[in-house]
């Protein structure tokens, strides 16, 4: 401004402008910690807000884009043996204390020279048994020998064996046990599938929202027109009435919501109980305050315009759809955006309304991962860190629409 | 291009309050004519003006454009163009579509739209703006685009709603010639609704002057005629003192002597002033108004003075070409329209001469008293 200011403007600023840095960052602080969280071992909720290299993981974040993890499950009490068989070949026997359980297993023979070639990259698999036949303690490997052949086989080969519940195959590697590499013993491959179709439940929250953001756009926009410029009785009632009727939040008549959309799919299956259908028609209903907002904005734009189009020849909808709209962009992309917000992040309506698994919407299917005795935290953080980014990603396309001046020049005065 | 026909109209916006806005309006407007309705603030000229468009409906009374009966016609279909004070012109479409719009929701070939887009470009002068959006043009441009989008049309008759009030003083003479030369060259019939009563008497062949509605009044349309009739013959106070700029001066006065072509009246100074007016239908001794167009006044020893006024200068403003004198007569406000170099200043008394053929009288009612003669200052 070109106002003449007093001198200590300056301070003044510089504290509104420390103030405002230091209230963004109190803000972003749960978001980092979100963050954090899903990036963090394990399923805590308090640790650094930067994660260190040592604490952090990608695991959570696996499991939520449906990328099946691997872990190793140290097979604990298993001593790693390695028998010469007689004929030049190497076994590798893993029992516990050398004698054979439900846990041991051999390794089919390989030559020394054919390990060589074995990388770490690429590992071999080679077959084994359970429950091998008992090898005399005289024709293991020297723990010398043993400990080479452990390091030259490091991770670089997988024996598989035929599971004992007659599924699948289970498999074991060979790695380090401490940190210095000088003991060495079994680890198991545990596949561990994702629990939960994180991504079904994201698409759908896309679809939904984008579904019932629009519609809301719909019905709010027509709705507005005919409050701000058609004449009829009993306008102002209706107006209020409609706003004060919506101030009682939705979570109060969820069991009547259950019980109307059990009716309604009843006779119209796809807009029932379980049904997106239903859920969109569930949100249609808000739209009060929405209408309110784009009546605002219609009555700041000059009626001769479309007087102007009348006498042109357009009807009332003709002067809607080409006149009132195009000047209105900036007012219908922040009802799209409130909507979409609004949309994405409801709980109560949408946990009741749907039941399946494979329909739930991601900030209801997220809930999931809040075992009562056991909060999965970390699981539960990627899941919500992914539901920001479809607003992030709206936000940043309507940015381009909520332009300013987009009626000057019309009217004069 | 067609008549209107305006036939005892009348205008009520809300029947509980029994306020009528237009009351009793019967205009009958040919073919080509230039129309101007004048009238102050809140007297329903615009109203009458989108009443003749449709944007409002008739209370009571007929509207005929071209023969036919129009109330409850649509406006599309009315065959009217109509300018806006404000110009609305579409702000998102540049001047080519703004004109087009109209044309398109026709649905008329593009050639037919573009050739008529062209020819109204080419009379306004568009041709170089046509791929510009409203907001980079000047006051003067957007106006003439507005009137473009109704030229398109080829509409029977043109409505401007005080299309050159936004302008500034320059832009406005200038605008006023474009739009009696538009007049000529498209000899179409055009309403004009203004409150300049310049605009009024430059522009129009008929000038139809509105008051606001007094409850117990008849009509509000005050009187309907040529320019120059409503200057010399205006039918009461209000039209004679809403026509002429400066506006005319009224003072009090009484019947002393009437007759055929003229009478005589006695000012509150006891001054007697002769009137070419013909007044025989009130006895002497009524109380009545003289009115005198400050133009009309001469210095006391100019051959056509014969009544002399004397009043207390004020203000005196002199413009160069004239000089205009503000006085307290009788303590009335007095305007005189003098020469550049009077050499009056504030506080002075100045004398100036009356000519009795530029006399008006007003009876008790403000209704005016028939002249027999017409004056010009020499």
């Amino acid at each position: 401004m070109a106002i003449v200011q007093s001198k200590n403007i300056v301070y003044r600023k510089a504290g509104a402008h420390a103030f405002m840095i230091a209230f963004l960052a109190l803000i972003m602080f749960p978001l980092l910690m979100v963050v954090a969280i899903s990036f963090r071992v394990g399923n805590y909720s308090v640790g650094d807000l930067i994660p260190t290299p040592a604490n952090s993981t990608l695991d959570h974040w696996k499991l939520a884009l449906g990328i099946s993890l691997t872990q190793m499950s140290r097979q604990s009490g298993a001593d790693l043996h390695f028998v010469d068989d007689g004929n030049g070949k190497v076994i590798i026997y893993a029992s516990e204390n050398g004698k054979g359980s439900f846990s041991a297993f051999s390794s089919s023979a390989f030559t020394p020279s054919e390990a060589a070639k074995f990388s770490a990259k690429n590992p071999t698999v080679t077959n084994g048994q359970y429950n091998p036949e008992e090898y005399d303690a005289s024709r293991f490997k020297s723990n010398s020998e043993a400990l080479d052949l452990s390091k030259q086989l490091a991770k670089k080969l997988v024996i598989e064996i035929p599971s004992t519940s007659g599924q699948g195959k289970d498999r074991y590697i060979i790695d380090s046990v401490n940190r210095d590499g000088t003991q060495f013993g079994v680890y198991k491959e545990l596949t561990i599938k994702p629990p939960f179709p994180v991504l079904t439940w994201l698409w759908n929250s896309i679809k939904v929202s984008l579904i019932t953001a629009f519609l809301i756009i719909c019905l709010s926009t027509t709705s507005a027109y005919a409050f701000a410029r058609l004449r009829f009785k009993g306008k102002g009632f209706i107006l209020n009435s409609m706003l004060i009727f919506q101030m009682f939040p939705s979570v109060l008549a969820l069991v009547a919501i259950y019980a109307l959309f059990d009716k309604i799919g009843q006779y119209v299956p796809w807009l029932g109980l379980n049904t997106h259908g239903g859920l969109i028609l569930s949100y249609m209903g808000g739209i009060a305050l929405h209408i309110w907002t784009v009546k605002g904005y219609f009555e700041t734009i000059d009626g001769s315009l479309e007087e102007a189009a009348a006498i042109d020849g357009a009807t009332p909808w003709q002067a809607f759809y080409m006149i009132l709209l195009p000047l209105s962009v900036p007012i219908l992309a922040v009802v799209f955006i409130l909507a979409f917000i609004g949309t994405i992040t409801e709980v109560p309506v949408a946990s009741v309304l749907l039941m399946d698994v494979d329909k739930l919407t991601l900030a209801v299917g997220s809930q999931q991962y809040l075992y009562p005795q056991n909060y999965l935290w970390g699981d539960f953080a990627a899941a919500a860190v992914m539901s920001g980014l479809p607003i992030t990603i709206v936000f940043l396309a309507a940015q381009r629409y909520l332009v300013g001046g987009l009626t000057a020049g019309g009217v004069k005065g | 291009m067609a008549d209107v026909v305006l036939n005892k109209v009348r205008k009520n916006y809300n029947p509980s309050l029994m306020k009528d806005t237009l009351r009793n309006i019967n205009l009958n407007i040919k073919d080509g004519e230039f129309i101007v309705f004048v009238g102050p603030s809140g007297c329903g000229k615009s109203t009458l003006l989108r009443m003749i468009a449709g944007l409002e409906d008739i209370t009571n009374g007929e509207l005929m454009i071209g023969g036919q009966y129009m109330n409850d016609v649509p406006p599309v279909d009315r065959n009217i163009g109509m300018v806006f004070q404000s110009y609305a012109l579409y702000p998102h479409m540049n001047v080519r579509e703004n004109m087009a719009f109209g044309l398109k929701l026709k649905k008329m070939d593009p050639e037919t739209i573009n050739k008529r887009v062209n020819h109204a470009a080419d009379i306004l002068g568009l041709v170089p703006l046509l791929d510009r959006k409203p907001k980079a043009l000047s006051g003067g441009q957007r106006q003439r685009v507005a009137i473009g989008r109704c030229i398109v049309q080829q509409p029977s008759v043109f409505l401007f709603d005080e299309p050159l009030s936004n302008l500034d003083a320059a832009l406005r003479v200038k605008m006023r010639i474009e739009i009696a030369k538009l007049h000529q060259e498209l000899q179409a019939t055009i309403i004009y609704v203004t409150h300049d009563q310049i605009e009024a008497m430059t522009l129009a062949d008929k000038i139809c002057v509105l008051s606001p509605l007094r409850d117990d009044a008849e009509s509000n349309l005050e009187q309907y005629g040529a320019p120059l009739e409503l200057y010399h013959n205006p039918r009461n106070k209000f039209v004679a003192g809403f026509i002429g700029s400066p506006k005319m001066n009224f003072l009090d006065c009484v019947l002393v002597e009437v007759g055929e072509k003229q009478c005589k009246v006695k000012l509150n100074s006891g001054e007697i002033i002769t009137a070419c007016v013909d007044a025989r239908r009130s006895p002497v001794g009524t109380k009545v108004q003289l009115g005198i167009r400050p133009e009309h006044l001469v210095p006391i020893d100019h051959p056509d003075a014969m009544g002399r006024i004397q009043g207390e200068v004020m203000v005196a403003e002199h413009l160069g070409a004239e000089s205009f004198v503000y006085m307290n007569v009788d303590n009335k406000d007095f305007t005189v329209q003098a020469a550049a170099e009077l050499p009056v200043d504030t506080g002075d008394t100045l004398v100036v001469g009356v000519p009795p053929q530029a006399c008006y009288l007003f009876d008790e009612n403000d209704i005016a008293y028939p002249r027999t003669t017409t004056y010009n200052r020499s």
